[in-house]
C-alpha cells in the first residue's frame, strides 16, 4: 500500500510531466491534472493513498479560499472602470444567463429535486479564464472581441462565486426547512440572509485585521505566513458557524483591496505558494469521479453541457442587445465562453461536501462535463474568436 | 537619517501620455532599465514604469486582467522575438497604457532603516520617495543605503 508521502510525490512529478504533454496538444494543463487523477485514482490505478484521497475536500476549501480571496481583488472603484461598462454588464448577462437555464432546463427534464438543479445552475456559471488566455496566446488573437472576452472570463468567476453563495444557502435552506411551503420559504430566506451577511461582516472584520496588523512583519517569510494564517482563521471561522467559505474570502479580499494602498502585496504573497496546491486539488477532483456512475450520467452531463452553452450565449445576445454591443459581441461571446474547469470543480466539491448522497452525484457529472468542456470549449473559443475576425490580426491601436 | 538625506534626487519621470518611443529614447544610453515614476501635472506620482511593463506590453493578456484570474497558468517564456507589432506602436503605446498603478513607495522623511525593511519584505531594490503631498521628490535604492551605512563607519 503507497504511502500518503509518496502518494504526493507521484502526484506532484507526474502532474509536470502530464501537464507537459497535454500543453502539446493544446490543451490547458488542468485537463493533464484531471485525467492523471482519474487515472491514479482508487477506480483504474489506485496509487493514491487513502489519507490523500480523504484530505481532498479539505485541500478544496483550502485552495477555494485562495481563489476566492484572489478574486475580491477585482471589487475596486478604479478596476472597474479600467474594465469598462460592457464587460461588466456582459459577464452579468452570461452568468444569469446559464444560472436560469440550466437550473430550469435540468429541474424540468431530469428528476432531480429544485435545490440541487440550483445548485448545478449556480456551478454552470463558472468559465475557466486560463484555458481561454491560453487560447487567445496560442493563437495571437487581438482586438475588441478578444479584450472584452478577457475581461469577462476574468470577472465571471467572481460573479458566479457571489451567486453560488446565494444559491447554495438557499438550497440549504430548502433541503433543510424541507420543500417551498410560505412559512418555511421565509425561514429559508432569512437563513440565507444570515449566512450571507455573516460571511460579509466576517470577510469585512478579518480585511481590517489583515491591514492593521501587517506592518508587524519584518520578513517576507512573516508577511507570508501572517496573510495566510488570516485567510485560514477566516475560512475556519466561515466553517465553523456555517457561513460561506467563498463570500466571507471574497469579502476579505475586495475590503483589503479598498482599504490598503499596496493591498497587492497580499495577493502577490499568495501566488508564491499557490501552483503546488492548485496541482493537488485538482488532481484529487480527478481521482474523486467515481467511474462506476459515470455511464449513468450520460442523459445529466449531455443536458448540462448544452443547456449551459445555450444559458451564456443567451444571456450574452440578450445583454448585448439591451446595451446595444457590436454584432460579432452578440453572436459569439457565449460560445467562446465555453471552457470550464477548476472553479467549477471547486464549486461541486463544497456542494458534495454539504450534500453528501447527491453531491457525489453532482461531482462527477461536473468532472466528466470539465473534461468534455475542456476538450471542446478550447475548439469552440477558437471559434468565436475566428468568427469575430481576431485571428491572424496585426496590431492596431 | 531619513531617506531624503541619501535620496537620488535627479529621477527621470514621465507623465501618463509619454508614448513607449519616447520613454525608451530616454534610456537609451542606460545599460539598463531602471524604474520610471510616473508624475501628473502636478508632479504627484501616480504610477511606475518597471521593466517587466515594457515586456508586457507586447503580451496579449493585460496584467490586470491576468492578475486576477482563477488558476492562472504562466507561460514559459513570453516570446517576445515573434513580436507582431507594426512600426507605429511606439507612437501608439502610451505610459497609461503599460504602468503599473499599484506600487511600494517611501516618504522623504522615513527612516533609512523602514526604507531598508520595506525592500527587504518586498524583494524592491529601489523605490520612489514622496512628500507629504505625495508628489514625488526622488528616488532611494539598496545601494544608497548601504553607501550611507559604509560613510557612517568611514568605510569610505
Amino acid at each position: 500500500m503507497i504511502n500518503s508521502i509518496l502518494s504526493l510525490g507521484t502526484i506532484f512529478i507526474l502532474g509536470l510531466v502530464v501537464a507537459k504533454a497535454v500543453n502539446k496538444l493544446k490543451l490547458p494543463s488542468v485537463t493533464g491534472y484531471i485525467l492523471l487523477g482519474i487515472i491514479i485514482g482508487p477506480y483504474v490505478l489506485n496509487i493514491v493513498s487513502k489519507e490523500v484521497l480523504n484530505s481532498a475536500g479539505f485541500v478544496s476549501n483550502i485552495v477555494l479560499s485562495l481563489v476566492a480571496f484572489s478574486l475580491g481583488q477585482n471589487f475596486v472603484l478604479e478596476n472597474f472602470r479600467k474594465i469598462g461598462k460592457e464587460i461588466l454588464c456582459l459577464s452579468v448577462g452570461e452568468v444569469m444567463g446559464a444560472v436560469t437555464f440550466v437550473t430550469i432546463v435540468t429541474w424540468l427534464l431530469t428528476k432531480l429535486p429544485f435545490h440541487i438543479a440550483l445548485v448545478l445552475g449556480a456551478i454552470s456559471t463558472a468559465t475557466a479564464p486560463a484555458a481561454t488566455v491560453m487560447i487567445v496566446r496560442e493563437y495571437r488573437s487581438r482586438g475588441k472581441f478578444t479584450d472584452t472576452l478577457l475581461g469577462i472570463v476574468a470577472i465571471d468567476d467572481a460573479w458566479g462565486l457571489i451567486l453560488f453563495a446565494v444559491c447554495f444557502a438557499v438550497a440549504k435552506s430548502i433541503e433543510k426547512f424541507h420543500g417551498l411551503d410560505t412559512t418555511l420559504l421565509i425561514s429559508s430566506v432569512i437563513h440565507a440572509f444570515f449566512e450571507i451577511f455573516g460571511s460579509m461582516f466576517l470577510g469585512l472584520f478579518c480585511g481590517y485585521l489583515l491591514s492593521f496588523f501587517s506592518g508587524f512583519t519584518k520578513t517576507s517569510a512573516e508577511f507570508l505566513i501572517y496573510t495566510l494564517g488570516i485567510i485560514f482563521l477566516n475560512t475556519g471561522i466561515s466553517i465553523l458557524f456555517g457561513f460561506s467559505v467563498l463570500l466571507s474570502n471574497m469579502f476579505l479580499g475586495t475590503v483589503v483591496a479598498n482599504i490598503d494602498k499596496t493591498s497587492f502585496r497580499f495577493f502577490d504573497t499568495i501566488k508564491t505558494i499557490d501552483s503546488p496546491l492548485y496541482l493537488l486539488f485538482f488532481v484529487l477532483a480527478g481521482a474523486s469521479l467515481e467511474i462506476t456512475s459515470v455511464r449513468n450520467l450520460g442523459i445529466l452531463a449531455t443536458i448540462y453541457v448544452v443547456s449551459r452553452l445555450i444559458g451564456k450565449m443567451l444571456g450574452a445576445y440578450l445583454t448585448g442587445v439591451i446595451i446595444s454591443a457590436e454584432e460579432k459581441l452578440k453572436k459569439y461571446l457565449g460560445l467562446g465562453l465555453a471552457p470550464q474547469a477548476g472553479v467549477a470543480l471547486g464549486l461541486a466539491l463544497i456542494a458534495k461536501e454539504q450534500f453528501p448522497q447527491i453531491g457525489t452525484f453532482i461531482l462527477s457529472t461536473i468532472i466528466v462535463t470539465t473534461v468534455i468542456y475542456e476538450i471542446i470549449g478550447p475548439i469552440l473559443t477558437k471559434i468565436a474568436l475566428e468568427k469575430a475576425g481576431e485571428i491572424n490580426v496585426k496590431y492596431e491601436s | 537619517m531619513q531617506v531624503k538625506e541619501i535620496m537620488f534626487k535627479n529621477v527621470i519621470a514621465v507623465t501618463r501620455s509619454t508614448t513607449l518611443k519616447e520613454m525608451l529614447t530616454k534610456f537609451t544610453n542606460f545599460h539598463s532599465f531602471p524604474v520610471v515614476p510616473v508624475i501628473d501635472e502636478e508632479r504627484k506620482l501616480i504610477g511606475m514604469v518597471f521593466l517587466r511593463n515594457i515586456i508586457d506590453a507586447f503580451s496579449v493578456v493585460k496584467s490586470h486582467i491576468s492578475k486576477a484570474i482563477a488558476f492562472y497558468e504562466e507561460k514559459e517564456e513570453e516570446d517576445i522575438f515573434r513580436i507582431e507589432l507594426d512600426e507605429s506602436a511606439g507612437n501608439l503605446i502610451l505610459v497609461d497604457d503599460i504602468m503599473d498603478t499599484k506600487y511600494f513607495y517611501v516618504y522623504e522623511d522615513a527612516t533609512i532603516e523602514e526604507a531598508y525593511r520595506q525592500m527587504k519584505i518586498y524583494q524592491k531594490d529601489v523605490l520612489p520617495v514622496v512628500d507629504k503631498e505625495e508628489k514625488l521628490v526622488g528616488i532611494v535604492g539598496i545601494f544608497d543605503i548601504i553607501l550611507a551605512v559604509f560613510r557612517q563607519n568611514k568605510i569610505i
